[in-house]
């Protein structure tokens, strides 16, 4: 169900996060290190460091609500992925792999344009998995910054 | 309850950086996305700029409380905020600044007038944690 | 989203390293400080102000806009780093960051530009995939393409926008609070900085404008001060001539001169009028002026020349008057008037009393008798005959009598010999020292013969001969030969006593003959009107004129006695000696005359042209001045024809003009239109239109056309259909006489009568209602020109 373009997407996109809420409504923003899209189309694997998991597992054992974002840094091309929590896991050596990947990309992107940036805190910034969070996709948006940020791409709006 | 910024966070603020921003709807579904500045009210409030009518907008007008992650990439760290949403302003030195703000933006990327700043969204803020991570291995 | 890589969030370093840098922070400032506070060179701050901020935080970058007067625009004034200068260069108020910042006199930091620049494109490409990129805007250049940072300040000086401090860096992404602090500080020092430089030149400027206002105001004053200067030495002058031609008939230690004075101290501070009695020349207008300057009266001493104000309706007093004597006052009482307002406080002196206008007498008898009150004017009039003795006519007599009650005799030069010395003496000095000649004094021999002399010129005559021998004089002390005295200077048989008149051609002098009584006029012709001609050609022709008016019998044409060239070169005509009035004169100072009179006048020109005419001689110089009216025994109104120096020979001889230029000859106001054409023969007719032209004169008492200049005089005799003198007068013309006059006035000379003879006939056909009468002629001469009958 998600468009092959925002699927060829997933591959070079760099920077994730994610979005939950508790039971009293209270916001929580989660760091996402990796993501992979299943076979299916629509489910949708999410990979939270350490530094994102607190409140995560307890929101979505709640409600099920799971917000993502995913982001190609610099180019601020961005999406938003709503939909249901399936389950979590343990991160396996694959899941490590994307995170690779995807700290690859993120380097690639940004270390042209570093300046003094460390290359360490670079390479930093995306860190490794600790849970994966498998989500049931049922809205993607749009979420590149500007006027039309917010236009729910999946399904069409009428 | 509400929590001070410390000091060394101005500098990130101001660093302008967009920043990630959580919110909740009334009826539960959370909602991510990128804020282009967090500006600095006082040790106690940040101020959100309102550009155009967004679900992030809708979702706080409904839910107050919002959660906005500010990054340090250079500092290995992570800011985490827990917002409250009080009041909006159309006019006033927050509202000011964070207009010349976006102008100057605007008028160097050659969007002037395209994104003119609605409101100042003003925050309380309820909690702040500085989150600090490991070089990777 | 990841942070800026590259941002400065704390200041690195150890205690003693960032003692070190706030040591060298506060070094730059102070630096800066003294730099932009010990000059007032606009220049001079810009480049330390961008020095600074290298100096300071190695920012590179940097730029100074200063505010324009329109308030709408800045210009740069000041760069550094960028490889275009832009120094000159504008940007409005709004527009830009630096324009925002100048707008809104607010700092703008705008740090990690990169990634917002990198945000915004994406927002573009959105904005473009959505189908609205016509929205968007051409992206500017900012400052620097790849800048990283940007601060930008606004320069306030007592919240006047002074202009915008801006830099920038493609290398720093963040500055601290503690930077742009230190900015800060800069840009404020700027401001004063700038600001303190505008205000030195604006003064310097205003002082400059002053100086040069100042310098030209000396130079004017300056100016002005050597023109009062030189009119000061001007009226100097004229004072001191004045008072020479007043102080020097008072010089002198004789018993005459020693009561003269006595009697003037006695008369000066009454109030009543006074008469000074004496002979012409003798002094009593210097006597006048004595008794004002020992009355010590405040007003002026205002002159009046009663045969003068007979022309009073031109005279320039009447229009700065601001008398009102009402709308039915005449004109000569009118002047009389004004010259009364102007010697209030003072002295209204009336020279030649005995001539004054009969219309100005009520004014002066009631003045006499101290009925016009506010005006404090003491009258002194002079007059060179004694109302003792009668004879001049009733009413002036009156006034003479009424004018008596208070009076001076002055005496005579002769009576006075005594006083010459030192009289001469005063005169030498003023007048050498007028004319520039170094004359030191009179020779022994020339001092004996002036205090023998007579004068009968009295003290004016003696100051002329003075005059004449310091201007010929080539060496310091002057000598005064015999025939200089001997009544005048000598032209042929006869001595030039005093000048009776000038004209175009010379001056006309009364001469006695050395042995004959009988008093002469002498016409001595110009030099100047012989230049160009060789001298034995100009004596053919003026021996030619002279025989030719020799030749003429007439009684009313003048009668020439003698004719030469005297010692000097000068041409002269010895004529008899004429009293009255030449018909110019006489219709100036008496008005228009009754048509009567004026042909009884034609007639007798007409008889003295006819006999010209008929030896083929034209006058061609009819005119007025030339057609004098005097007493003949007891015959009035005769009228002679005068000035035949310019006659044309029909025949075709050779002009007898004494001009080297080939001028037309005659005088404008009368000329005949085939002379102003230069016809090849001209004949008597052209005479009869002048004699025509003179008429017009006479009745109405103008002239025939009106013109600004000679050329357009002459055009109008040429072209222009004269006016009828009955149009032109309120006084009756007999119709008869205003045909004939404009029969006489047709441009063809064909057209006109065919001589003098006829116009004479036709004059005498003419009928009117009181012809004129030799009684009517003596009354009027016995009434307004007594002195003249009996003298022929």
């Amino acid at each position: 169900m998600i468009p092959g373009k925002i699927i060829h997407f997933l591959d070079r996109a760099n920077v994730g996060h994610a979005g939950t809420r508790d039971r009293k409504l209270v916001p929580h923003g989660h760091r996402v290190c990796g993501w992979a899209l299943a076979p299916d189309g629509r489910t949708l694997t999410v990979l939270v460091p350490e530094g994102g998991r607190e409140h995560l597992i307890e929101s979505l054992e709640d409600n099920g609500q799971l917000a993502v974002t995913i982001e190609e840094y610099p180019r601020h091309e961005a999406y938003q992925f709503k939909g249901r929590y399936v389950r979590h896991r343990q991160v396996t050596q694959e899941d490590a792999e994307i995170a690779q990947r995807v700290r690859e990309n993120f380097m690639a992107s940004v270390l042209p344009i570093a300046g003094e940036v460390a290359v360490h805190a670079l390479r930093a910034f995306v860190q490794s998995p600790v849970v994966a969070v498998d989500v049931d996709v049922r809205e993607v948006y749009l979420q590149t910054p500007g006027p039309g940020a917010g236009a729910r791409l999946v399904p069409k709006e009428a | 309850m509400t929590a001070r910024l410390p000091g060394e966070i101005r500098p990130v603020l101001d660093n302008g950086i967009p920043a990630i921003m959580v919110t909740c709807s009334a009826d539960g579904v959370p909602n991510t996305t990128v804020i282009s500045q967090v500006y600095y009210v006082d040790d106690t409030h940040v101020a959100l700029s309102f550009q155009f009518f967004s679900k992030t907008i809708r979702n706080v007008r409904e839910n107050p409380r919002a959660h906005v992650t500010v990054n340090d990439v250079p500092g290995l760290t992570t800011w985490l905020l827990e917002l409250e949403f009080e009041h909006s302003e159309t006019e006033g030195p927050v509202f000011d600044a964070m207009d010349m703000q976006i102008e100057a933006i605007a008028s160097m990327t050659g969007m002037t007038g395209i994104f003119k700043l609605r409101a100042a969204d003003i925050y309380r803020v309820i909690s702040v944690e500085k989150q600090s991570y490991p070089p990777h291995a | 989203m990841p942070d800026a890589p590259g941002s400065s969030t704390t200041s690195p370093g150890s205690p003693q390293e960032k003692l070190a840098r706030r040591t060298k922070e506060l070094e730059v400032l102070q630096r800066a400080a003294e730099n932009l506070s010990s000059t007032l060179d606009l220049n001079e701050i810009y480049a330390s102000a961008l020095r600074t901020m290298g100096e300071l935080f190695e920012f590179h970058h940097a730029i100074i806009l200063v505010a324009e007067p329109d308030g709408k625009t800045l210009r740069v004034v000041a760069s550094r780093g960028y490889d275009d200068q832009r120094v000159g260069g504008r940007v409005e108020l709004g527009v830009g960051v630096i324009g925002l910042v100048a707008e809104r006199r607010k700092a703008l930091y705008a740090s990690n530009l990169g990634q917002q620049r990198a945000y915004a494109a994406a927002q573009r490409r959105q904005m473009v995939e959505a189908g609205r990129g016509q929205e968007l805007g051409e992206a500017p250049v900012p400052g620097l393409a790849d800048a990283e940072s940007q601060f930008a300040i606004p320069l306030l000086a007592r919240d006047e926008l002074i202009g915008v401090f801006s830099i920038e860096s493609p290398l720093r992404r963040t500055l601290t609070p503690h930077e742009r602090g230190l900015v800060s500080i800069v840009a404020n020092q700027i401001a004063i900085a700038i600001h303190n430089a505008r205000l030195f030149e604006e003064r310097t400027q205003a002082a400059i404008a002053l100086q040069a206002a100042n310098a030209s105001l000396e130079v004017r004053v300056a100016e002005r001060t050597a023109a009062l200067e030189r009119e000061l030495r001007v009226a100097e002058e004229l004072l001191s001539d004045a008072r020479s031609r007043v102080e020097g008939p008072l010089l002198g230690d004789s018993g005459t001169v020693r009561v003269l004075r006595e009697a003037i101290a006695r008369e000066a501070p009454r109030h009543e009028p006074l008469l000074l009695v004496g002979p012409p020349g003798a002094g009593k207008e210097a006597v006048a002026h004595a008794v004002h300057a020992a009355s010590r009266r405040t007003g002026a001493f205002i002159f009046v020349s009663c045969p003068e104000a007979h022309t009073a309706s031109r005279s320039a007093v009447l229009e700065l008057s601001t008398v009102d004597v009402g709308p039915e006052c005449p004109v000569e009482a009118r002047f009389l008037a004004c010259k009364l307002e102007l010697a209030a406080g003072g002295t209204l002196y009336l020279d030649a009393v005995h001539e004054l206008p009969v219309e100005c007498y009520p004014m002066l008898e009631a003045i006499l008798r101290g009925e016009r009150v506010g005006t404090d004017v003491r009258v002194i009039a002079s007059t060179t005959h004694d109302p003792g003795l009668g004879g001049h006519g009733s009413r002036v007599d009156a006034l003479l009598r009424a004018l008596s009650r208070h009076r001076i005799v002055v005496p005579a030069l002769a009576d006075r010999r005594e006083d010459i010395p030192a009289i001469v003496g005063h005169f030498v000095h003023r007048l050498a020292r007028q004319l520039g000649k170094t004359v030191t004094g009179v020779s022994p021999e020339s001092m004996t013969r002036l205090t023998a002399y007579l004068w009968p010129g009295n003290i004016r005559e003696l100051r002329t001969v003075l005059e004449r021998a310091i201007m010929t004089t080539r060496s310091s002390v002057i000598e005064i030969e015999e025939d200089l005295l001997d009544e005048g200077l000598a032209v042929g048989s006869y001595r030039l006593v005093s000048p009776l008149g000038s004209g175009g051609m010379g001056e006309v002098w009364l001469a006695k003959h050395r042995l004959l009584a009988r008093p002469a006029a002498v016409k001595l012709i110009r030099h100047d009107v012989k230049q160009g001609v060789p001298h034995d050609q100009l004596v053919r022709r003026f021996q030619r004129e002279a025989q030719v008016t020799a030749g003429l019998r007439s009684p009313h044409t003048v009668q020439l006695y003698d004719f030469g060239v005297n010692d000097t070169g000068s041409f002269y005509y010895v004529m008899e000696l004429l009293n009255g009035f030449d018909l110019h004169s006489m219709i100036t100072r008496f008005g228009p005359q009754p048509a009567e009179r004026v042909i009884a006048l034609l007639r007798q020109a007409c008889r003295s042209l006819s006999e010209a005419h008929t030896y083929g001689l034209v006058h061609r110089d009819i005119k007025p001045a030339n057609l004098f009216v005097t007493c003949l025994g007891a015959e009035y109104d005769y009228l002679k024809v005068l000035d035949f120096g310019i006659v044309r020979d029909e025949r075709g001889s050779d002009a007898t003009l004494l001009t080297a230029q080939n001028l037309v000859q005659g005088t404008p106001a009368f000329m005949a239109p085939e002379v102003v054409i230069g016809e090849a023969r001209i004949d008597g007719r052209a005479d009869l239109y002048s004699l025509a032209c003179c008429a017009c004169f006479a009745l109405t008492g103008r002239l025939l056309f009106q013109a600004s200049t000679a050329a357009q005089m002459l055009l109008h005799h040429a072209q222009t259909r004269p006016v009828p003198p009955s149009q032109m007068t309120e006084l009756p013309v007999p119709p008869e006489l205003d045909a004939l006059l404009m029969m006489c006035l047709e441009k063809a000379p064909a057209q006109r009568p065919s001589s003098a003879m006829a116009l004479d006939g036709h004059l005498a056909r003419i009928k009117v209602e009181r012809p004129w009468t030799h009684e009517q002629a003596h009354e009027w001469w016995d009434t307004h020109a007594p002195d003249t009958l009996g003298r022929q």
